[in-house]
């Protein structure tokens, strides 16, 4: 009997518990007993009865009942109806044991890269080909320096002779200013204040042609600059824009057009 | 209960032996001998009777004495027939002290007399508990449930049961207890 949580006995009260228990115990008479007992076997037999009768206790029922289970599990359990998810490899992984058997050849497999790796980094070229090859390379860079200090010379003249040139063309604007203004009072009953626009389009002509030359073309402004400044010199008349265009700066400056 | 439902007799048997002495004591104490075998014998029958629809929902001795306290409220509290309660036991007494010697016989018989008379004595309501206690080996809670009592009542009324006892036979024996 499992000890009670909520009640224990005080000294006194388990003397009186005890003095209680030690009183005589009054037997039950056999006739009421039996009497019970007779009813109670009366009504276990009913009881009995009444339960094997159960239609769940029926035989035919369990045989039925494990038919049902046994072919409703192998239905739904089929393994063809197990389909696998789109892309999932259906292929039976391989197992254990055949990669254990494997392993010796995936291991000489290894070995063979390893030792075919030092051949691969030797076709590569070397620390020792490249400084081989230093010389060469020297060379071409030595070559490739004369080149660039072929090209600054040329520059370099170029730009002298076009300094030169512009000093010319200076010197004979102020040659030409010169003469001309000596030569004023003549020049300026001689020469008409108009542009003699037939020769001017003709050395336009020559500017604007691509293929003319070079020397054409200097050529050509300069009698162009020349006859400009000549009109300027005899009159303030308008020069127009297109025999302008093709001067320099130097001799637009001259010509006093610059910011007119 | 659940094996004699199934139509195992020797569970009810089994049940019977160890329940039906408290059981018959537990009537016997509270009522006269007829009125005590007449409860003892309608308790049993209705335990026979409902063992088909028995649900296990609290221990069998606690559904037993259920049945019993709710036969006893219904018959022999009205009847007020508690007194008749020590004539029976003194009748058993008498057979059980001719196995003993006169003076411990006399002495062993007067403190009986003296306990059962105080037992008789005592408020229905804390002789009730105190018989579920020693007759039924119930515990607090139990009893509470089966008088339909909380359990500080339960617990309060047997305390009160136990303390009236001792003061009973103190004061008939005149030893302190």
């Amino acid at each position: 009997m499992k000890p009670d949580t909520h009640f224990t006995y005080l000294p006194e009260e388990q003397n009186v518990s005890d003095q209680y228990q030690q009183l005589p115990k009054p037997a039950i008479p056999a006739a009421l007993t039996s009497q019970v007992l007779a009813s109670a076997k009366a009504q276990a037999s009913e009881h009995g009865k009444r339960h094997n009768k159960a239609w769940y206790k029926h035989p035919a029922l369990g045989v039925a009942a494990s038919i049902l289970v046994v072919t409703v599990l192998l239905v739904d359990f089929q393994p063809a109806s197990i389909e696998p998810p789109e892309g999932v490899p259906t292929g039976r992984l391989p197992s254990a044991d055949s990669l254990l058997q494997q392993a010796p050849v995936l291991q000489t497999q290894v070995r063979k890269r390893q030792l075919s790796a030092p051949r691969e980094a030797a076709s590569l070229p070397g620390v020792r080909s490249i400084l081989q090859d230093a010389p060469e390379t020297v060379v071409s860079l030595t070559e490739s320096e004369e080149v660039i200090r072929a090209d600054q010379i040329e520059q370099t003249a170029f730009a002298q002779q076009n300094q030169q040139d512009m000093e010319d063309l200076a010197r004979q604007s102020n040659g030409i200013m010169a003469s001309q203004q000596a030569r004023v009072p003549a020049a300026a009953l001689e020469a008409p204040a108009f542009l003699d626009t037939e020769q001017l389009d003709k050395l336009l002509a020559i500017l604007q042609n691509r293929q003319a030359s070079n020397t054409a073309k200097t050529a050509a402004n300069k009698q162009l600059f020349a006859m400009l400044l000549a009109f300027r010199q005899q009159s303030d008349g308008h020069i127009p824009e297109k025999y302008v265009l093709f001067l320099s700066d130097e001799q637009r400056l001259a010509l006093g057009t610059v910011n007119r | 209960m659940q094996d004699f439902a199934r139509g195992d007799y020797r569970a009810f048997e089994t049940l019977y032996r160890r329940h039906s002495g408290g059981l018959y004591r537990y009537f016997t104490r509270q009522c006269s001998q007829a009125q005590a075998e007449d409860l003892f014998q309608e308790v049993w029958s209705n335990v026979i009777q409902a063992a088909a629809s028995y649900q296990a929902t609290a221990k069998f001795t606690t559904w037993l004495y259920r049945i019993a306290h709710n036969k006893l409220v219904d018959n022999v509290r009205h009847l007020q027939v508690v007194e008749r309660v020590i004539d029976a036991e003194q009748n058993s007494d008498t057979q059980h002290s001719q196995q003993q010697s006169p003076e411990q016989g006399l002495q062993q018989q007067a403190h009986r007399q003296a306990l059962l008379s105080c037992l008789a004595d005592l408020p229905p309501l804390q002789r009730e508990v105190f018989l579920l206690k020693e007759e039924g080996g119930l515990q607090v809670k139990q009893i509470a449930d089966i008088v339909a009592i909380s359990l500080e009542a339960g617990k309060s009324r047997l305390r009160y049961a136990y303390q009236s006892l001792r003061q009973c036979l103190g004061s008939k024996l005149g030893v302190a207890q």
